[in-house]
């Protein structure tokens, strides 16, 4: 746990080029970047992947806030989605192949039915 | 020749400043990753993108690159982290959002299951461990304090007292760490580090180079010519020095291993400089100045002789 590597907002603006501190304390207080603590002051790695990705939207897309606050909300969900997708995929491969082919089967069933 | 940062982007030469912006934002929206978090190809595609987007959607760097000033590899895309590679991992928990597929659970009992794990996990990252944060602080030490070490209190903002203790021997501008001495840790975390900045002030007699201290001693003349046992402060107490006859001003006398004795290095020496200190002329009455005339011609002494020689002047 302590070898996680923590950022400041200070130094957040200096590891993303096109950050700057009036855009991060709004995208804070917007809620589409969040600490890992409650103070502001504890951001990782994750964030700076993420505010890369927020500058991306803003300067070549065009984005508003509003425009990003959407974004992120479907993207995270995405993100979910795809982590539970794989947690049940990984779930069947774990099943003796006799439930596997079961599963498949039943995949081939639905899909017919529907 | 390879390809032109015009065929990246597909766009021809003479393409204006929009079209490119648009050709970048439709190349973007297919090969950007966390656009396209599934499609590992992604990410080589559009740091070529973005690498040629850098040079020829900036109208200064596109000039440049059009007269041949710069090449296409003058510009690499900086190396950076896509948020797809953190969203499912461990840190990108606190972004997680469920809604999607709450629904899911009244027609399926797996993924009732699965959703149900998901808002235990919300709940265990909430109240997972963390470690408190640092605090810094500055502390000015006295010379002594800091030569010999001991003890200092350090008023804290929440009112009670911090025990600094100093080691013998620290040095101006180091910092001392006191391990969890910081804010408090959350959810059963460790709590952070106290960081102390010293600032070590100087002192009217000692001065000090690493762990040796030096000490300038005034004398007087018969002290000097007659040679004396005289009394010298160290950092450890006063000690008898002695101090042969003939002795001049900016003659240094060490007292071995009486600097200062810092834990895990030999002890530093402190080095005497003698300064001869005549009285008032007052005093010199006619005794003395018939014996010092007959003496210096008995004995006659330059004291000048190799002051200058060889010296540039």
């Amino acid at each position: 746990m302590t070898d996680v590597e923590f950022f400041t907002q200070e130094e957040l603006i200096v590891h993303v080029r096109r950050l700057s501190a009036d855009r991060l304390s709004c995208w804070i207080s917007e809620g589409l970047v969040r600490t890992v603590d409650d103070r502001n002051e504890r951001f990782d790695v994750t964030d700076i992947a993420r505010l890369e990705l927020l500058c991306d939207l803003a300067d070549d897309f065009d984005l508003s806030t509003e425009g990003l606050g959407i974004v992120c909300t479907l993207l995270d969900q995405v993100h979910t989605l795809r982590s539970q997708l794989l947690v049940l995929g990984k779930a069947v491969d774990s099943q003796p192949s006799d439930v596997r082919e079961a599963i498949i089967g039943a995949l081939t069933s639905i899909h017919r039915r529907d | 020749m390879a390809e032109s940062l015009y065929d990246v982007l597909g766009v021809s030469r003479d393409a204006s400043a929009a079209e490119i912006k648009k050709a970048y934002r439709k190349a973007a929206k297919e090969h950007h990753p966390d656009l396209n978090p599934g499609k590992t190809s992604a990410s080589d595609r559009f740091k070529a993108l973005s690498a040629a987007y850098s040079i020829i959607g900036d109208e200064k760097l596109r000039e440049r690159y059009d007269r041949g000033e710069i090449d296409a590899s003058g510009q690499e895309a900086q190396q950076r982290p896509y948020y797809r590679e953190h969203a499912g991992a461990a840190g990108g928990n606190r972004y997680e959002d469920h809604e999607s597929f709450a629904d899911f659970g009244d027609q399926s009992d797996i993924f009732a299951e699965l959703l149900r794990r998901a808002r235990a996990g919300e709940r265990a990252q909430a109240n997972r461990p963390m470690p408190g944060r640092d605090r810094h602080y500055s502390l000015s030490v006295s010379f002594l304090e800091a030569a010999r070490g001991g003890e200092r209190m350090l008023a804290m903002p929440d009112g009670s007292d911090l025990k600094v203790t100093i080691p013998a021997g620290l040095r101006d501008g180091q910092t001392l760490r006191l391990k969890g001495k910081g804010d408090g840790g959350f959810n059963g975390g460790p709590a952070g580090d106290a960081l102390i900045d010293i600032a070590v002030q100087s002192h009217a007699l000692f001065h000090r180079d690493g762990d040796n201290i030096s000490i300038t001693v005034p004398i007087s003349l018969t002290e000097a010519a007659l040679g004396a046992k005289i009394e010298v402060p160290t950092l450890h107490g006063t000690l008898k020095l002695t101090i042969p006859p003939g002795a001049s001003t900016g003659q240094k006398l060490r007292l071995k291993h009486q600097g200062i004795k810092a834990k895990g290095r030999s002890a530093g020496h402190q080095y005497v400089e003698l300064s001869v200190v005549l009285p008032d002329a007052s005093t010199f009455d006619d005794d003395i100045k018939v014996a010092l005339e007959s003496w210096s011609k008995r004995h006659p002494f330059d004291a000048r002789a190799t002051w200058a020689k060889g010296v540039d002047l």
